[in-house]
C-alpha cells in the first residue's frame, strides 16, 4: 500500500524516489524535465479519474440508498428529487471547503489551517442562527419578497460578508500576515460567543431551540431547489478563482517575502484568497450549517497523490471534498438510529481519525527520510 | 562611464522606534560586484531587503535609472532579484520547480511554462551547478545545495541586479569559490551583483567596490581595498587588521 508523504509533501516526492535514472540523467535536464512532467501528468490524471470514479459510486449509492423506497412509482422519483438535492447540496458545500481548505492552507502556509481561521465561518453560522431567530420572530408575510425557506442561506451570507469587511477593515490597518491570522480567531471566538448568546436566547421555544441545533450540528435535509441556485455561482466562482490564483499560491510557499521577490502582488493575492474563501465557506455553510474537518482534512488527504501544486490541488479538492461530505451525508441517513446522524457530527467522527492517520503517517515518515 | 545600475539615495529603514538604516547613499553599477561590509547588527541585510523592496523605508530606489516605484511586482522580478540567506520552503518540491518559480515574472500565473522559460531554466541551474540535483527534493537538500538552487531560481529571473545575501555562508571552500568565479562572470557579462559578507579577505579577493556599514551609516565606500583598509577596520570592527599571511585557495581547475 501507498505510504503518505509528510504534510507538505507530494507526488512529486515520490515520483522523484521512483525514477533515480532521472536524478543522475538529470544533466540533460530539459529532456528529463520534460519527462517527469509527463510523468506527473500522467499520475494527476489517474488521481482525477480515480476521484471521478469515486464520486460517481457514491452519488449513486447516496441516490438509491436511504429511507423510503426509491423503486415506488408514485413516490420513488419524489424520493430521487430530494435525495438529489440533498446530494447536490452536500456536494458543493464539500467542495467549497475543501477549495477553501486548500487556499488557506496555501496563503498561511500552514497545514493547520481550515477556512474557519479567517472568522467567515462563524460569520456565517451567527448570521444563519439569527435568521432563524428572525424567521421565527416576523409574521408570515413581513418578508413578502423573500420565499421562508431563502431567509436562513441569505442571514449566513450576510453574516460572512460582515465578518470579512470587519477582518479587512482590520487587517488593513496592520497588514502582516500572521496578524490576519489572530484577527481571524479572535472574530471567530466573538462570533461563536454571539451565536451561543442567539442560541441560548432560542431554548425559549422548542421549535427554535431543535432548528438552531440542527443547523449548529450542520444538516443537508432541507435543501432546496433555490438554496443550490444561489449557493452553485459562488461555488464555482470561488473554484475557478482557486484555479486562477494556484500558480501565485504555488510561490506563496516560500513565504511572503521570497514571493515578492518572484513578483506576486502579496498584498492583493491576500485579499483575493481571503475574499474568495470567504465566499467558499458562506455559500458551504448556508446549504449545510456548521460541517467540520472537510477543509481540513482533504487537502491532507490529496496531497501525497497529486502534489502540493495548487493548480492540482483545487480541481482534485473540489472532487473529493464534495465526495467525502456526500459520502458522510449517506452514513448520517443509513445508520439504523431512530433518528438522522447529525452531518457535522459524522464528519467529525470520520475526518478527526483520518486527519490523525495523515498526522501519524507524515510524521514516520519524516523520521524515516 | 559605466551604467549605474541601482542608484541608493537617503535610504533610511527603521524598526520600530529604532532606525537600523540611516540616510544611506550608494551607487552599484553594471559590470561591477559590489560587497556591502559590516559587523553584525550594522544593518546589511536591511539595506538589501530595503532596495528590494521588501521592508518600508525612506528614500528613493532607482533601478536602471527609474524609481523603483514605477516598476510592476512582475517588472521589478525582471529587473532585481534577492536572494535570501535561507528560503521558508518547507514543501517537498523538487530543486526544478523551485528553479522554475523565477519564470513566474515572465509567464505570469495563468500560463504554463514556454520553451524559453525550460531554456531559462536550465540555463540557470548550468549556471549554479545544480542540474544533478534537478529531481531531489529541496527541502531533502544540503544547506549548501540549498543556496545554489536558490541562487539558480534567482538567475532565472533574468534579472540584471542580483542581491545575494551572504552567498557563500554554508558553503564549502570549493562551492565558495565556484560561487565568487560564477559572480564574477555574471558581472563581466553586464550584471550587477551586490553581495552582502562577512568575509574581509573574501571582500578583497572577489569585489570590485564596498559599502562599509556600521550601525546604520555608511562610514566607508569606493574601491575594495580602500574601503578594507587598516584604519577603517579598526574603527567599525575594533580589530587590528595586518595584510599578507593567511591560506590561499584556488579551484583545481584553474592550476
Amino acid at each position: 500500500m501507498r505510504r503518505a508523504g509528510p504534510l507538505f509533501a507530494n507526488a512529486d516526492t515520490h515520483q522523484a524516489a521512483r525514477n533515480p535514472s532521472e536524478q543522475t540523467d538529470a544533466r540533460g535536464s530539459m529532456h528529463t524535465n520534460t519527462t517527469g512532467q509527463a510523468h506527473r501528468l500522467r499520475g494527476s490524471t489517474r488521481v482525477y479519474g480515480a476521484l471521478a470514479l469515486l464520486g460517481c459510486a457514491v452519488l449513486w449509492l447516496a441516490l438509491n440508498i436511504g429511507r423510503g423506497h426509491s423503486d415506488d412509482a408514485t413516490l420513488g422519483p419524489v424520493f430521487v428529487r430530494l435525495r438529489g438535492l440533498r446530494v447536490g447540496a452536500a456536494f458543493l458545500a464539500g467542495s467549497a471547503l475543501a477549495v477553501g481548505g486548500v487556499m488557506v492552507q496555501g496563503l498561511f502556509r500552514n497545514p493547520l489551517a481550515s477556512p474557519s481561521v479567517i472568522g467567515t465561518t462563524a460569520g456565517a453560522s451567527l448570521g444563519g442562527r439569527l435568521a432563524i431567530l428572525l424567521q421565527a420572530t416576523l409574521s408570515a408575510n413581513a418578508l413578502p419578497h423573500l420565499a421562508p425557506e431563502m431567509i436562513q442561506p441569505l442571514g449566513c451570507l450576510v453574516g460572512a460578508l460582515c465578518a470579512l469587511v470587519l477582518l479587512l477593515a482590520v487587517h488593513k490597518r496592520q497588514d502582516e500576515l500572521v496578524v490576519l491570522l489572530l484577527i481571524g480567531f479572535l472574530l471567530s471566538a466573538m462570533f461563536l460567543a454571539l451565536g451561543g448568546l442567539v442560541t441560548s436566547i432560542a431554548q425559549e421555544r422548542w421549535e427554535l431551540a431543535r432548528a438552531m441545533i440542527a443547523f449548529a450540528l450542520g444538516d443537508v435535509s432541507g435543501a432546496g431547489i433555490r438554496h443550490l441556485a444561489m449557493a452553485l455561482p459562488l461555488v464555482l466562482a470561488g473554484v475557478l478563482a482557486a484555479f486562477l490564483w494556484g500558480g501565485q499560491l504555488d510561490l506563496m510557499l516560500s513565504g511572503e517575502d521570497e514571493a515578492q521577490t518572484l513578483g506576486i502582488e502579496v498584498r492583493t493575492l491576500r485579499l483575493y484568497c481571503v475574499v474568495w474563501t470567504g465566499v467558499l465557506t458562506a455559500a458551504a455553510v448556508s446549504l449545510s450549517g456548521n460541517v467540520g474537518f472537510v477543509g481540513l482534512v482533504v487537502p491532507h488527504a490529496l496531497r501525497p497523490w497529486v502534489g502540493v501544486s495548487h493548480r492540482r490541488l483545487v480541481p482534485a479538492a473540489a472532487l473529493l471534498g464534495g465526495t467525502f461530505v456526500v459520502a458522510c451525508d449517506l452514513v448520517a441517513r443509513a445508520l439504523p438510529t431512530q433518528s438522522e446522524m447529525p452531518l457535522g457530527v459524522v464528519t467529525g467522527l470520520i475526518g478527526a481519525p483520518l486527519f490523525l492517520t495523515l498526522l501519524l503517517r507524515s510524521r514516520r515518515e519524516e523520521y524515516d527520510a | 562611464m559605466p551604467d549605474d545600475a541601482l542608484v541608493v539615495s537617503k535610504l533610511s529603514v527603521a524598526r520600530g522606534n529604532r532606525r537600523v538604516v540611516r540616510d544611506l547613499d550608494m551607487t552599484a553599477r553594471a559590470g561591477e560586484v559590489l560587497a556591502i561590509l559590516g559587523p553584525n547588527g550594522a544593518g546589511k541585510t536591511t539595506v538589501l531587503k530595503a532596495v528590494a523592496g521588501l521592508l518600508p523605508h525612506d528614500g528613493e530606489v532607482l533601478i536602471h535609472g527609474r524609481s523603483r516605484a514605477t516598476y510592476s511586482q512582475q517588472a521589478l522580478a525582471r529587473a532585481l532579484t534577492f536572494v535570501p540567506q535561507q528560503s521558508l520552503l518547507r514543501a517537498a518540491l523538487p530543486a526544478h520547480q523551485v528553479v522554475a518559480q523565477g519564470r513566474f515574472a515572465h509567464r505570469g500565473s495563468l500560463f504554463s511554462l514556454a520553451p524559453a522559460d525550460r531554456e531559462a531554466i536550465n540555463q540557470a541551474m548550468a549556471t549554479a551547478d545544480v542540474q544533478h540535483l534537478a529531481h531531489r527534493i529541496f527541502t531533502r537538500l544540503s544547506f549548501g545545495e540549498q543556496r545554489r538552487v536558490l541562487l539558480a531560481r534567482g538567475l532565472a529571473t533574468g534579472a540584471q541586479v542580483l542581491c545575494l545575501d551572504e552567498p557563500t555562508a554554508s558553503l564549502d571552500i570549493a562551492h565558495a569559490l565556484a560561487l565568487y568565479r560564477l559572480v564574477r562572470r555574471l558581472a563581466d557579462e553586464g550584471r550587477c551583483v551586490i553581495l552582502v559578507l562577512h568575509q574581509l579577505d573574501d571582500a578583497l579577493r572577489h569585489t570590485d567596490r564596498a559599502v562599509l556599514l556600521s550601525d546604520g551609516r555608511c562610514v566607508s565606500q569606493g574601491p575594495t581595498p580602500d574601503v578594507v583598509s587598516p584604519a577603517h577596520v579598526e574603527s567599525v570592527y575594533r580589530v587590528g587588521m595586518r595584510r599578507g599571511g593567511g591560506l590561499e585557495f584556488n579551484l583545481l581547475e584553474d592550476t
